[in-house]
């Protein structure tokens, strides 16, 4: 039989059998050869190949196990192992805790990622039956932005329950925050939801303690003052969820009666959902005495804001979103009775499956933590490279004595399985490290909101699936980085070491070299990355709105269902201004509704004689506001007494309404409402330069103020101050003045209009803050991986250092010789992060405001930074060298 | 102690593979023969186990012995069926055929 011409086996799986077989069968390794030939030449290669598979596989099996026991003391070989590394830990408590706190740094970093997209996008909507099964339809218009959506008459609701096929029920809510007597007796503000009566039985959710709604609930000409609690909401006011039935709770300074409990973690449809109360339509009259009795029978009223189906069994949500979508058409078609699908407004129905976010937001929630997940990813990668190096820096260390084991007799693969043990034990540490760090870094996302401010963090647990992902990861990260050196143990030589090579072998060098080149590569990732968003979030705050926003505080109240005494909310406005005016001296005060730089405004139709209407942001202020506003006037009177009939508009609604002529032309000119809002007129008394009074970023919309007295209902407001004093002392003197009108009324979203401006690009503040913590623990490990190594191969180099400084290298020879190596390397890694950089650059482009993906400062400033911390991690040991003494390393040799 | 030995069926074929072939009994043409006579593709894993058995129990008795084989030296641990080995082989089949009388027409059937 000619060997050289016959087929060999699989290359692997002869490896493998060679390491499952123990010493003194390696023989069948060549046995099982010759039979592999044998085969080969009678049937084939392929053949002959699948049998020497089976035969490996077969040995694997039956002694593969039976080799894992023999190598240990029997059964219980991983508690011994487990006994080891914990040992190790006591007795090298320094390598120990550096391990651990690498680890907890990387895994802390992911887990927390993980546990923000569990709480936003993995997680199932906590108290509803069967997600899967619902539909959440919304109402959204042509060419509106994809978060603005559009209310639906209960007379619509009804008529889309009967026209829907394949639904089983057809719910509503409407978002709507209250007023809550809290325990303490503070009132404060709390999201609830406006529901039909049928809405818990839609989502089946089933209340913990006491009932849900009753039909006849679902009406509103039977007033009954209910509501439903959250049940956090009913610990907190019951202390158990059972002792709040019954309860009389004070909503909007009104009594209501707790009729039943949701199960823990039930939020509403939202996900995450943050109503914690809600209330049937029965119940509108004691929450808002203001509501128009008519408005569930009125067909235009754009009532209900989100509907919830439940699907029957193998409907699809197709089939749902053509049937709604058919009913626009057919309201649009068939007019005018009073719909509210079928006005001016091409509208059309957004519909998914399931609950919680739509899909827009979802995706742009999703986005962000793909971003930081990936962030978080490189950083993991870091900790690798850094813990592989630090294994095998104390491998190589431990050299003599590993080669003095296995020259004893131990095995190749005990020794290698103690170094996997230990780095697994010190994983399970490290991820309890890092899940003490998540919780106190969840604190940091607490307040962040995703996708476009819609995904809440607040209240994100770090709880089982939190744990177990960072348990998992940790071990995971924890083997991988034991691999390297475990093989490394396994290479151990006891020739090479009595030879006298004392510091560990070459290769270990090698492989060293390359995870600092790659942790500098990463770290340069990750700089590039931080330094994109952080230049963004610094344009973004830049951005000029017209205003100081800087020296204002704001401070927001709801006076809406209040009782407030004569001359109603806008007596209310007024009074508050005087109040903070006279009790701050110097400051400026005004109030104004709704509160601006929260996507909120009235879409307020104006048009002048010849044009037709033009959509602009429209506010009711007192007459404090502007002055307050501080934004340049470029006609008119800047002291405007908000008189009734009259407006202060911006550049952009004067442009808007009578283009060709300046601006400042448009004092004294008529303002036209169209006739559907009422069709009066506004004598324009001021104009202002553009402000932003919507978005920080994108168009500027024109922004009309009118008089707060003219509001026709009350509704959010909010006092504006330009002094010297902080927010907290201006929320004191806000609420003193409230408290005589009306007592029980709580104030909220006590900051500066800077603070509220940057609520808007929170979600790139928040990447920002993560990716530059990311890089800065980046730079640091990869620091620390670039000592190490110069550290080693200065004390592996002690001799040839010893025997320059004796042929006469000045130290400073010395020193830069060492630094210059540490910088090629620092180079290596840098040029390629920078390559990688670029990739990145281009993924974060949807993020970035006012500069480009390849924006040349921030890409050399990281390869700077790193170079610099190169310089730095490498000129310790450099430093070392140049104290090393010829005459003690000659008196050595 | 040899009495006490249970064989199981697949030792007690690799003992006799082992008797029959002699001076050159090990591992992988035991392996073969078993495979020529039964017919069915045996495990070189399950064969390398049943021997080492076998030698626990002192049925068979090996040593590594180098040869020169097509120009290349093979190291082989060649196994030779010890006395008490070859008497169990006998016992066993003294009670197989004990338990085989009178079995004829079922032979003849089968």
């Amino acid at each position: 039989m000619n060997q050289a011409t016959s087929p060999r086996p699989p290359r692997l799986a002869r490896w493998l059998l060679r390491s499952v077989l123990p010493t003194e069968a390696r023989h069948l390794v060549a046995e099982l050869d010759d039979l592999h030939a044998a085969r080969a030449a009678r049937s084939g290669r392929w053949a002959a190949h699948g049998w020497y598979l089976r035969q490996v596989a077969g040995f694997g099996v039956r002694i593969g196990p039976r080799r894992l026991l023999a190598a240990g003391t029997g059964p219980i070989f991983l508690g011994r192992d487990i006994r080891l590394a914990l040992r190790t830990c006591r007795r090298e408590p320094a390598y120990a805790a550096a391990f651990i706190c690498t680890l907890a740094l990387g895994v802390g970093g992911v887990a927390t990622v993980y546990a923000a997209a569990h709480w936003v996008v993995l997680r199932p909507p906590p108290g509803v039956g069967a997600p899967a099964d619902l539909v959440t339809l919304r109402l959204g218009a042509d060419g509106a932005p994809p978060h603005v959506s559009f209310g639906v008459s209960e007379p619509d609701l009804v008529r889309l329950r009967e026209r829907i096929p394949g639904l089983t029920g057809l719910a509503a809510s409407t978002p709507r925050s209250v007023n809550v007597i809290g325990a303490d007796g503070q009132p404060r503000r709390v999201a609830a939801e406006l529901v039909t009566a049928d809405y818990l039985d839609v989502l089946q959710v089933s209340t913990v303690a006491g009932r849900g709604f009753l039909p006849e609930e679902g009406d509103m000409a039977a007033p009954a003052a209910v509501l439903v609690l959250a049940y956090d909401l009913a610990l907190e006011l019951a202390g158990s969820a059972a002792g709040a039935v019954g309860r009389t709770v004070r909503v909007n300074d009104r009594p209501f009666q707790v009729v039943g409990v949701a199960p823990p973690g039930f939020r509403g449809a939202e996900l995450p959902g943050r109503a914690r109360l809600w209330f049937p339509p029965a119940a509108l009259p004691a929450v808002a005495p203001a509501t128009p009795p008519d408005v569930l029978s009125r067909g235009g009223a754009q009532f209900w804001q989100r509907l919830v189906g439940r699907r029957a069994a193998g409907v699809p949500v197709a089939a749902v979103a053509a049937a709604a979508n058919a009913e626009v058409e057919l309201a649009k078609a068939q007019g005018p009775y009073p719909t509210s699908l079928g006005n001016m407004v091409r509208f059309r129905f957004d519909v998914w499956g399931g609950v919680g976010l739509d899909p827009a937001v979802r995706a742009q929630a999703s986005r962000t933590l793909a971003l930081l997940a990936g962030a978080a990813a490189f950083l993991l990668l870091l900790v690798v490279a850094n813990l592989a190096s630090l294994v095998l820096a104390r491998v190589s260390g431990r050299t003599t004595g590993t080669a003095v084991r296995l020259a004893l007799g131990a095995g190749r693969g005990r020794v290698a399985r103690e170094v996997l043990v230990e780095t697994m034990v010190l994983g399970v540490l490290g991820a309890a490290g890092a899940l003490l760090l998540a919780v106190a870094w969840r604190g940091w996302f607490e307040h962040a909101r995703l996708g476009g401010g819609s995904a809440s963090l607040e209240g994100m647990p770090i709880g089982v699936p939190v744990v177990a992902f960072a348990l998992a990861t940790a071990v995971v990260t924890g083997l991988l980085a034991g691999i390297p050196p475990a093989l490394a143990t396994r290479r151990a030589g006891l020739l090479a070491v009595l030879r006298g090579a004392r510091h560990g072998d070459r290769a270990g060098q090698r492989v060293r070299s390359l995870l600092v080149a790659f942790q500098v590569a990463v770290s340069v990732v990750l700089l590039v990355g931080g330094g994109l968003l952080a230049r963004t979030v610094a344009n973004l705050r830049a951005v000029d709105l017209g205003f100081d926003g800087a020296g204002i505080a704001t401070v927001t109240f709801d006076p809406e269902q209040y009782d407030v005494g004569p001359g109603g909310v806008a007596e209310l406005a007024r009074r508050v201004e005087r109040h903070v005016m006279e009790q701050l001296p110097g400051a400026r005060a005004g109030v104004v509704s709704p509160p601006p730089l929260q996507g909120g405004f009235v879409t307020h139709g104006v048009q002048s004689q010849e044009e037709s209407a033009r959509w602009v942001a429209g506010y009711y202020v007192t007459p404090g506001f502007v002055p307050t506003l501080g934004a340049r006037v470029l006609a008119g009177t800047p002291a405007w007494r908000a008189d009734s009939g009259t407006v202060v508009i911006t550049r952009a609604v004067a442009t808007a309404l009578w283009p060709g002529s300046p601006a400042e032309a448009a004092v004294g000119r008529t303002v036209w409402e169209p006739d559907y809002m009422g069709g009066g007129t506004m004598r324009v008394a001021a104009v202002l330069e553009d402000i932003r009074s919507a978005a920080v970023t994108g168009e500027i919309p024109g922004a009309l103020f009118r008089p707060l007295a003219e509001m026709s209902r009350g509704s959010e407001m909010q006092v504006w101050v330009r002094s010297a004093d902080g927010p907290g002392r201006v929320a004191a003197e806000v609420r003193r003045a409230l408290a005589a009108a009306a007592p029980g009324l709580p104030v909220y979203d006590v900051r500066s209009v800077r603070a509220t401006a940057e609520l808007q690009f929170m979600e790139r503040t928040v990447l920002a803050r993560a990716a530059g913590a990311l890089a800065v623990l980046g730079l640091l490990l990869a620091a620390v991986g670039l000592y190490g190594v110069m550290a080693s191969a200065v004390a592996e180099r002690r001799r040839e250092i010893g025997v320059r400084a004796a042929l006469g290298a000045a130290p400073g020879e010395i020193l830069g010789s060492v630094v210059a190596r540490g910088l090629v390397l620092a180079l290596v890694g840098g040029v390629a992060g920078i390559a990688a950089a670029t990739v990145v650059g281009r993924a974060l482009r949807a993020q970035l405001f006012g500069l480009h993906a390849l924006d040349t400062a921030t890409y050399v400033g990281g390869m700077v930074a790193v170079l610099l911390v190169a310089a730095a991690a490498s000129w310790l040991p450099a430093r070392r060298a140049t104290r090393i003494s010829p005459m003690e390393v000659l008196r050595n040799e | 102690m040899t009495d006490k030995a249970v064989l199981g069926e697949f030792e007690h074929h690799v003992l006799l593979a082992a008797l029959r072939l002699g001076e050159e009994a090990y591992t992988s043409t035991i392996l073969t023969e078993l495979e020529v006579r039964t017919g069915r593709e045996v495990s070189a894993a399950a064969v390398y186990i049943a021997l080492r058995r076998l030698e626990k129990h002192r049925l068979v008795r090996s040593r590594m012995r180098r040869a020169r084989e097509g120009g290349q030296r093979r190291e082989r641990r060649y196994f030779t069926v010890t006395p008490p080995g070859v008497e169990l082989a006998r016992a066993a089949r003294r009670r197989l055929e004990a338990l085989w009388e009178g079995l004829d027409a079922v032979r003849v059937g089968g």
